[in-house]
């Protein structure tokens, strides 16, 4: 448990951005434990009708864990990013456990309109997302993930060029492109 | 879907994108030319397209 933004987390960030690997391997449990107390507590006080906002937990997250007077945009980026992976996962293992549980009743609606995925929809279910995802990472990597940054860690799109390292022309393109797979996919479920 | 067949209907989609929308049937049946199923995939990720940015 935290209380108020970390420096020894806020150091660990810094130094992987300077190259430090095994600063990398120390942060990424320490942003998993606090994004895994965030999702239980959101699934806890969850609300019927009210689609989760995935990229407010990674946000919240990153207010306890960062002091962010410290860091560079980039530095900020670069923990988004650490930060959608390790949401997706944590969250999609919740989804599935519960799928298993109430045997397909308790699916977890995503809000799918806050980085504006896919604009008519208002949520889908994040079991789906997740496997059409991964149909889409197979012919085409890059896409998927600039869709998990923008999604699950609520990147700009200037945020994801600098994370992926493409221009924010090819991010724009490829987000635009992956939205209307994403959607003609979950439709055909 | 291979990686080969999709980077031809990402081709095919923005270079559709980047023509007047009355202009693209004529475009894409010309670069399709028989592959009938490469035609229908664009159009229909096109329609997607189409359907998020007119509402």
């Amino acid at each position: 448990m935290t209380s108020g933004p970390s420096p020894h987390i806020t150091e660990l960030l810094l130094a992987w951005n300077k190259g430090d690997d095994q600063a990398l391997d120390r942060l990424m449990p320490l942003v998993q434990d606090e994004l895994h107390r965030l999702a239980h507590r959101y699934i806890a006080g969850e609300r019927p009708g009210h689609p989760l906002q995935t990229t407010a937990l990674v946000n919240e997250a990153y207010l306890r864990l960062i002091d962010s007077s410290r860091v560079r945009w980039q530095d900020r980026a670069h923990f988004f990013a650490v930060s959608a992976q390790l949401m997706r996962r944590i969250l999609v293992d919740v989804a599935r456990a519960r799928h298993k549980i109430k045997r397909g009743g308790g699916a977890i609606q995503v809000a799918l309109d806050e980085a504006a995925v896919i604009a008519h929809e208002p949520s889908a279910d994040l079991v789906a997302l997740d496997e059409a995802l991964k149909t889409l990472a197979a012919f085409d990597e890059r896409k998927s993930k600039v869709v998990e940054l923008r999604f699950f860690g609520g990147l700009s799109v200037e945020e994801t060029a600098e994370v992926l390292k493409v221009s924010p022309v090819t991010v724009m393109r490829d987000w635009g492109l992956a939205k209307a797979w994403l959607l003609r996919e979950l439709e055909r479920k | 879907m291979t990686p080969e067949r999709w980077r031809e209907i990402e081709r095919l989609y923005h270079a559709a994108l980047e023509r007047a929308a009355a202009e693209r049937p004529a475009f894409l049946s010309e670069a399709c030319g028989r592959d009938e199923e490469l035609r229908r995939e664009v159009e229909s990720l096109l329609a997607y397209h189409a359907q998020r940015t007119t509402s």
